[in-house]
This record gives structure tokens, C-alpha cells and sequence, in this order.
């Protein structure tokens, strides 16, 4: 059995049936200043999205959601229920996302050793956003530990903290009292729904229009074969911007779904590619993830306050921790242990070097290693990503045709607008002029973009061919 | 700020509309149906276990994307917007070169060498096919006749998309190149559609730049041109075919197939397109004919069936067969051919004729020539003969060109051999008790001047061994020798010849004929 993911933000159902009837539900709310009946259907809408992951992901979720929930009314200030909530929370994401992972490793480990094993290793469905799912729940039980929260949190409130539909499949993970205050307070307005139609749109464009159309190139040439360096570098560079467009567009959508049911979650991405040094890639990239292993991990660990040597393994744990996090593959721990040592290196002083150098080469520093690290996190294997390396530095000729076929003007094209956007560029020329425009042109500007996505959406895919008879 | 909040409203109003399209797309589409072949709808699973996993949802979310209301719009303006302001095409199917040129991408992948070339032994193995498939059919009183057709690449180089030619090496060689040297060098009937067109064929009719398929009125001439060859080659008194081309503003189907799957509201189109009119006058023989190939056989071959020229016939087009011009079967697959009888079609036809395009050689007729193969031998016996060792000869050293092949000898069919010890006709997949016969002498021609070989026959299975048998030259009355070996656990057959010590291998040039496994 197979999971699926359906109810994105880029369907049909979602755009044509899920959204209008959000805006309007949500306008009537805003109209009629009815809180409790906005979160009743906030809630509601937010399990029937869910649920259209499967029902398999709605059950398993409900489960945990309700065992987190008993637990946390025994963790304030009780260690013993803190550690069992968060193994709680840990283990079912162990099991359904490391699971087939953990045992076919395992079974690999026995077999090297001599001794032979034959068993086939049974693929978990892992329930949709599972990883999100997970730290919201342990970001909220250790905060109640903590006593940062209110004493008593009722079970409708949790409900719908975790199964909040903006953010449960791809973040930003949010914690209770960032969405609580969305609960607790009729906070929709005309505005409020304005900017997060504004900032949805804006999201889905970058995801449906640069994204979706970077991805088939993407695929062709982390195929696993040796290609030319310039296919290479040109497919290197357009997963960079494939990835970038992709999660920040879903976080775009989620945070202006967000606003539209009065809610405020906070921002995931500050142009990362205008970084300097990988410690500031970081604070620009998955900015919730950072904060939370912050919180909850490098903190506890005692952070940079036990010392220079606890320090560097404090942050090689977060790190690795990162790496893994992403996904169930050993090229995730490696591209980890990539920006670890990085940060490191930075620590220990090259940091410094890098805000006394011209400006120009610490960003290109910051750029090769973030581009080697995405080879590691895109590559399904250590041999993949070796044999990208090989194509990007070696003295191939090889003409691939599948990766031929999809190189075009307009290819060429969106790699161009996207690395415009993701330095500023536009905004650099436009300067104070831009600031000018009338906001309704800029706002009929990204009308026409979405309406462009739409078709993009629709037609992304669509290739008929001509074997009809004559 | 009263204004502010009044943009508020319409421009949320505005967006609810955009997202509301599925309600007025049918108004927006206005009919129009989208030209060209996608996937087959999969039925949308409504079982528990469907719903549970996501099944459902997913198959539904794909349904409603290929059925919305309103996507025939968003296609069309999504194309049209890639077409105008990029030169490039929505489809994978379709790459847009210079002049608004259009291609399939295998077509420029394969001329480019962008595939790998047909390896020498798969050539060769397609050519060895090719002549047992002739072998089987003259056997059962059946002619073998093979259409070769042009690739729009080949004829339209300059146009090609920049980055084609930028990261491709040219090409020294292509599968063309080897397949029609040595089919020169075998007895079997064929018309090179391409040698034709470029002795008689200089205008912009052979391909148009809205299409993948050679024009009508380029196909039209080769058909008469190959109508003539077909009639020499045969032996079919098929009558006489001419044709009269005349101005047309669009062309007929198929000149603008890829065109029209682009689906474009607006286009530059510079073609200036001629349909043929064929006038045909019957000639004597109507056989029953069986074609196979693909799309290039709409513009020529089809034609033929079209005009009467046969009696019956079973026109096979990559995946649906016409018989007699009315029946229609459409099959899963190219290479479904457990869907249709063959066995009825070869039995019911006189002459079969296989179409390939010079693209698509490496693929010749999806495994419809091992099917063919199978069908006319034996039931009970799955023996087929293979000739090892061809090479190309010139032809002042023998008339045939070749060092091993197929020759008619006193009327009947025959294998030659010209070379001792590297050529070998090699019989495999004998099943059951059988009788292997033949007969072989050298050849009439330059027996006088031979001082004889020895024949040897090795049989491979449970137990190998090995026969001699000496072929005499000279002026010898006893000239034919015929050989009966009974053969039992035997699963492969060799023969060749070599010359003892002593003796030379001037003019011995040894024919096997008359091969035959009995019971």
C-alpha cells in the first residue's frame, strides 16, 4: 500500500473548491466577529483536508494527537512524563518515516558480518507531514514542562494547534502559543484576508510556475549517469532554485492561508541565497527548523555555554540531527554533517575571515558549499552524488537525450527569472521606484501571474502525441 | 482609507471568480476539443482499502485535472504563450527548431546519434531474420517486399533546434547507413525511398515545417516510383499509376500533425502545400497483400490498398489493424500480437510488405518479423536457419556481392557460400526425432575450373560429431551430393566448407540447396 499526498496547496480540489470556499467561510467570519464558530469550522475544514492524505494518515495522527494530549497533562514539571511523552512522540515517527530504513540497514550490517539473512523489508506508509506532526507535538509537551504554557490547555485547542491545515503537511512549525493566539482571538479582517489571498497567490506562482517547471530537467539529470559539466552545473543550479522555489512557495501559501483565518506563522525563509557564510545560510533557510532544534535540542545540551569543545559537538548533533530529519537515506545524514562542518569551520574562525573579505567571494564561498550540499541532499545515493561530482568537474561529452529534450528557451528563461529573484535583483532596480507603483498595479501584476500559474497547473504534463489513424 | 478596504473587497471578489473557473469554463472553451492522443483515464477505485491508502483522492484529483472545465483554455493560452515568446513547445512530444520548424524528439535523437547506434551484431542478426523471413515466405509461395521511408531530419538539418546541433556530435554513420548496405547485398526486394528522393525529389514538398511525416506529395511520387520497382521485383502485374499534385492552402492529413497537436490559437506557417490526385489504371493481378509498418505507410502504402489495388488486404499500422479496408482492431500494444492471427493473415496473403522509417530500423516492425518467422515454420518444428560470416564482396570477384547468401539456383531457392571456413549456414532448435536433408555441389558456373572442397556437417547437443563430405569439381557427372543425417538430441546444425591439403580454393563456390527437416 502506497501513501499519497493529495490535498496540496496546487490541486484542483484545493484551488477550484477548497480555497474559494475558505475566503468566503472565513469573510463571513470576519463579518459576523464569531470566533468560536470560525474555529469550529476552521477545525473541520482542517480534518476533511487532512483526510483527503488518506484516511490512514487521519487515523494514525488522531491517535497520537490524543495520546499527546493525555500525556501533556502529566508533564508540567514532571521529567519522567516529559521523557515518556517525547518517546511517545519520537517513536511512531521512527517506525513510519526510519523504519524500512533502520531494518534494511540493519539486515545489511548482519549479512557483512557473515551472517546471511533473508528477509524482505516491509515499506511503512508513512502518514502525510508526519515530521512537522511530530516536533509540534514535542515543541508543545516540552513547553508545558517548561511552564511556558497555561496550565490547562483545552483538548479542542491541541486538536486544532496540530491538525491547523496551513501548516501540518510542509510547516512552518509553529508552536501552541503562535497559533493559540489565532484561536483565542478573532483576529480576521478584510486586511488580514487581502494579504493572505496576496501572499497565497504570490506562493502558489512561485511553486507551480518556477518549481514545477524546473523539476523534469531536475530529475533527468540526477539520473544516476555521467553528463557533460554543463548539463550538470545547469542541473545543479536549477534544483537549487527548484528547491528554494518550491518550499518557500508552500510556506508562502501556508503563511497567507494562514492570515486568511486570522492566524500569524511565522516566516521560514529570508532570501537564503543572499547568505554570507553558512552560519548566516541558516538563519535564512528553514528558519522554523533552526529555531526549534535551538530550542529544544542545542539548548538543553547545554548550547555554547559548556565550553569551546561541547559547543562544536552540540552543533555537529544539531546538525546531524538536521541531515536526518529530512529524510530516511544516508546521503540526508552527509549533507548534514556537510553544513556541520561548515559552521564549524566558521566558528572556529573562519567567520570572522569571511566578514573582512570582500563581500563578493564570501557569498560565492556560501554558494558552492550550499550547491556541493544539495547535490548530497538531492542524490539517492552516495554513488549518485559521486557520480555528479565526477560530471560537474570531468571532461565528459556525453549528450543525453532525455536531458536534450527538455532544454529550451523558455527553460533557460525561468532559470534566469528565478536567479533574479532569489539575489533581490528586481528589487534592487526598482529601488525607491518600485515603492511608487500604485499597489493595485502591482496587485493586477500578480493577478495575471496567478491566472499564468493556473494554466501552468493545468497544463503542466499535458503531452499529447500524433498516433492517430489516418 | 475607505478606498483601501473597498480594493480589499474586489480584489478578494476577483480571485474567488479566478478560482470559481470550473463553473464558466465550459463557456470559455467554447467547444473546442484538444487535438492529439494522451493517456488512457485509469477508473477511479471506490473500495475502503482505496480511501484508507489515498487512492481515491489521488485518481480523483487526476480526473478532475484532466476534465475541468476551463482546460482546454489554460492549455491552449499556456502554448500559445511558450510558442510566441520562446519558440518552444508545451509538448514533450514536439521541439520547435528554426523557421518554426517542427520535430519529434526521437527522430532528432536517433539521427543524431544521440541513441546508440545498432550494434554490427544486431545488424546483422535483423538482415539474417530478414532473409529466413523471405526463405519461409517463397517456401509457401509468398514475396517478401520492404519499403524504406525518410526522416524529416535528415531533410530539414538546418533547421533543427540550436542546442541539438550545439551539444551533439556530427554523425558519421547511421543505422541507415549499415542496414542498406547490407540489405544490398541479400535477394531481398526493397524500393530506398530516400536514393529516390534525392535523385528526382529538390523542393520543400518532401517535409513541411508543420509536420513529422514526409509530405503527400512526396509520398505520392515514391509510391509510383516503388509501384514500378514492386511490379519488376514481384513479378505482379499491378497496373500503372500516375499522379497530378496541385495547390493546397493546408494540406491534407498528415502534413500539419504536429501543428495541430500544439493546440495554438495563432502560428507562422510559411508551407506551401501540394496534394496529390492519383489516377490508376488496373492491371492484371490483384493479390492479396499484408503491410506492416508505420505512419509513413498513411502517405504511400495505404494509398494502394485505397485505390483497389488489391484483392484482399490487411493493413497493420502500428497498433491497429484494417482488413479488407472495413474491419478495424485496435491492439494494447505495437507488439500485441497475441490479440490478432497472424498465422490467418500470413496465410491469406501473397505478398507481404514491411515498412521501416531509417529512424526507426533499430526497432523494424516491433517484432513482427520473429512473429512472421515463427508462424510459417513447422508447427512442430522451430528450426530456423541463420547465415554466418556475411561480408560485402565487390562484384568482380562474384556476382552476388557477398560471401554467404540467399541465390536462385536451376529455378529454386539456394544458399551460396563463396569463402571456405569462415561462412556457415547454422540450423537451430531442432525438437524431436528428425531427418535432416540437403543437397550441394558447386555452382555450374565455375565447377570446371574447381578441384572440389569437403563439405562438413557438425551436429552440437547431447553428443557433438562431426561428417565430411567431399564435393567434387571438374568436369565430375556426379556433380550434387545429398546428404541425410537423422538427427536426434541434436539442437544446432553447422555447415561449412574447407579446403583439404592440396587443393585450392579457387571457384569453389558451393551451393546448399533443397534444405529440409522430415519426420
Amino acid at each position: 500500500m502506497k501513501g499519497y499526498v493529495v490535498m496540496g496547496f496546487t490541486t484542483i480540489i484545493f484551488l477550484c473548491g477548497f480555497f474559494p470556499l475558505l475566503i468566503i467561510i472565513m469573510s463571513l467570519c470576519a463579518r459576523f466577529h464569531s470566533c468560536r464558530i470560525k474555529n469550529i469550522i476552521l477545525l473541520c475544514l482542517s480534518i476533511g483536508f487532512y483526510a483527503f492524505s488518506g484516511l490512514y494518515s487521519l487515523v494514525v495522527v488522531s491517535i497520537l494527537t490524543v495520546a499527546t494530549y493525555f500525556l501533556s497533562l502529566k508533564v508540567s514539571g514532571n521529567r519522567k512524563w516529559l521523557a515518556v511523552g517525547v518517546v511517545s512522540c519520537v517513536l511512531p515517527l521512527l517506525i513510519f518515516k526510519y523504519g524500512s530504513f533502520l531494518s534494511s540497514n540493519m539486515i545489511s550490517l548482519v549479512n557483512l558480518l557473515g551472517i546471511h539473512i533473508d528477509v524482505k523489508v516491509m515499506e511503512i506508509i508513512t502518514p502525510a507531514g508526519i515530521s512537522f506532526i511530530t516536533f509540534s507535538m514535542i515543541s508543545f509537551l516540552v513547553d508545558i514542562y517548561r511552564k511556558s504554557q497555561p496550565e490547562r490547555v483545552s483538548f479542542f485547542e491541541y486538536v486544532s494547534y496540530i491538525f491547523l491545515f496551513p501548516k501540518i503537511l510542509e510547516g512552518p512549525i509553529a508552536d501552541f502559543d503562535e497559533v493559540n493566539k489565532g484561536l483565542r482571538e478573532s483576529t480576521i479582517s478584510t486586511q488580514g484576508i487581502y494579504e493572505g489571498v496576496r501572499r497565497f497567490m504570490l506562493g502558489f506562482s512561485k511553486k507551480v510556475i518556477l518549481a514545477d517547471t524546473l523539476a523534469p530537467f531536475v530529475a533527468e539529470t540526477f539520473n544516476g549517469n555521467i553528463h557533460a559539466a554543463g548539463y550538470a552545473w545547469m542541473g545543479l543550479i536549477a534544483y537549487a532554485l527548484q528547491l528554494y522555489f518550491d518550499f518557500s512557495g508552500c510556506i508562502d501559501m501556508a503563511i497567507g492561508l494562514g492570515k486568511i483565518c486570522g492566524f500569524d506563522l511565522p516566516e521560514n525563509f529570508q532570501d537564503p541565497y543572499l547568505a554570507v557564510g553558512i552560519q548566516d545560510f541558516w538563519r535564512r533557510w528553514h528558519i522554523t527548523l533552526s529555531v526549534w532544534f535551538k530550542k529544544y535540542i542545542y539548548f538543553p545540551l547545554g548550547g555554547n555555554r559548556t565550553g569551546k569543545w561541547k559547543t562544536y559537538r552540540n552543533l555537529l548533533i544539531i546538525f546531524l540531527l538536521t541531515g536526518i530529519w529530512h529524510g530516511a537515506n544516508w546521503t540526508f545524514l552527509a549533507w548534514g554533517l556537510w553544513h556541520g562542518l561548515f559552521m564549524l569551520i566558521e566558528r572556529v574562525g573562519f567567520g570572522k575571515i569571511l566578514k573582512k573579505i570582500p563581500l563578493f567571494f564570501s557569498h560565492a564561498y556560501t554558494l558552492v558549499v550550499v550547491l556541493i550540499g544539495w547535490i548530497l541532499f538531492r542524490a539517492d545515493s552516495f554513488r549518485n552524488a559521486i557520480t555528479y561530482l565526477q560530471s560537474m568537474f570531468g571532461n565528459a561529452s556525453y549528450a543525453e537525450a532525455n536531458i536534450i529534450q527538455l532544454i529550451n528557451w523558455h527553460l533557460i528563461f525561468l532559470m534566469f527569472i528565478g536567479m533574479l529573484i532569489s539575489f533581490k535583483i528586481p528589487d534592487r532596480i526598482l529601488g525607491i521606484w518600485g515603492k511608487r507603483i500604485p499597489r493595485f498595479i502591482k496587485d493586477l501584476l500578480i493577478i495575471l501571474i496567478f491566472i499564468l500559474a493556473i494554466f501552468y497547473m493545468i497544463s503542466n504534463g499535458y503531452s499529447p502525441s500524433i498516433y492517430t489513424k489516418f | 482609507m475607505k478606498k483601501k478596504s473597498s480594493w480589499y473587497y474586489i480584489f478578494v471578489i476577483i480571485i474567488v471568480l479566478i478560482c470559481a473557473f470550473p463553473i464558466y469554463g465550459n463557456l470559455i472553451d467554447q467547444g473546442y476539443e484538444l487535438k492529439g492522443v494522451s493517456s488512457v483515464e485509469e477508473k477511479i477505485p471506490v473500495d475502503f482499502l482505496s480511501i484508507w491508502s489515498g487512492k481515491t483522492q489521488n485518481q480523483l484529483e487526476n480526473r478532475l485535472k484532466e476534465k475541468v472545465p476551463g482546460r482546454t483554455t489554460s492549455i491552449r493560452l499556456h502554448s500559445q504563450l511558450m510558442y510566441t515568446f520562446f519558440n518552444s513547445s508545451s509538448n514533450a512530444n514536439v521541439v520547435i527548431g528554426s523557421k518554426h520548424s517542427l520535430f519529434e524528439p526521437e527522430y532528432l535523437c536517433d539521427f543524431l546519434n544521440l541513441w546508440p547506434l545498432m550494434s554490427e551484431a544486431t545488424q546483422e542478426e535483423l538482415i539474417e531474420k530478414l532473409n529466413l523471413l523471405q526463405l519461409l515466405l517463397n517456401k509457401n509461395e509468398k514475396k517478401l517486399y520492404i519499403l524504406i521511408t525518410p526522416s524529416k531530419v535528415r531533410y530539414d538539418y538546418s533547421n533543427i533546434p540550436w542546442f541539438y546541433r550545439a551539444l551533439t556530435k556530427p554523425k558519421l554513420q547511421t543505422n541507415y547507413d549499415g542496414f542498406i548496405r547490407r540489405l544490398k547485398a541479400t535477394s531481398i526486394d526493397y524500393f530506398d525511398s530516400i536514393e529516390f528522393i534525392n535523385e528526382n525529389i529538390q523542393d520543400n514538398t518532401i517535409f513541411y515545417s508543420s509536420g513529422i511525416h514526409w509530405g503527400n506529395a512526396a509520398a505520392a511520387q515514391v509510391t509510383v516510383a516503388m509501384l514500378k520497382d514492386m511490379k519488376m521485383d514481384t513479378g505482379y502485374e499491378l497496373g500503372n499509376l500516375s499522379i497530378n499534385l496541385s495547390d493546397s492552402e493546408n494540406g491534407s492529413a498528415p502534413d500539419q500533425d504536429l501543428l495541430s497537436i500544439l493546440n495554438l490559437y495563432f502560428y507562422t506557417n510559411e508551407d506551401k502545400y501540394k496534394v496529390p490526385e492519383f489516377t490508376y489504371s488496373s492491371g492484371k493481378d490483384h493479390p492479396n497483400v499484408l503491410m506492416r509498418g508505420g505512419s509513413f505507410m498513411g502517405q504511400s502504402l495505404s494509398k494502394l490498398i485505397d485505390l483497389g489495388m488489391f484483392e484482399r488486404s490487411i493493413y497493420f499500422q502500428n497498433n491497429f489493424v484494417i482488413c479488407d479496408r472495413t474491419d478495424i482492431q485496435t491492439l494494447s500494444d505495437f507488439n500485441a500480437y497475441d490479440e490478432i492471427d497472424i498465422a490467418g493473415m500470413v496465410n491469406r496473403s501473397e505478398l507481404v510488405i514491411l515498412e521501416v522509417n531509417e529512424e526507426k530500423i533499430w526497432t523494424m516492425s516491433w517484432g513482427f518479423i520473429d512473429e512472421l518467422i515463427r508462424t510459417l515454420q513447422n508447427e512442430n518444428d522451430s528450426t530456423n536457419i541463420q547465415l554466418l560470416g556475411q561480408k560485402s564482396l565487390p562484384t568482380d570477384i562474384n556476382p552476388w556481392g557477398t560471401n554467404i547468401g540467399y541465390i536462385e539456383y536451376k529455378e529454386k531457392e539456394a544458399i551460396v557460400l563463396t569463402t571456405p571456413l569462415e561462412t556457415e549456414i547454422r540450423l537451430n532448435n531442432f525438437n524431436k526425432e528428425k531427418t535432416l536433408s540437403f543437397d550441394a555441389e558447386i555452382h555450374e558456373w565455375v565447377r570446371q575450373y574447381s578441384d572440389g572442397c569437403i563439405l562438413i556437417v557438425k551436429m552440437n547437443g547431447e553428443e557433438n560429431f562431426e561428417r565430411e563430405y567431399f564435393i567434387p569439381g571438374g568436369m565430375e557427372e556426379t556433380a550434387t551430393i545429398h546428404v541425410s543425417i537423422p538427427i536426434k538430441g541434436i539442437n544446432q546444425v553447422s555447415i561449412s566448407y574447407f579446403n583439404p591439403e592440396g587443393t585450392t580454393q579457387d571457384c569453389d563456390w558451393v551451393v546448399v540447396q533443397n534444405v529440409s527437416i522430415t519426420q
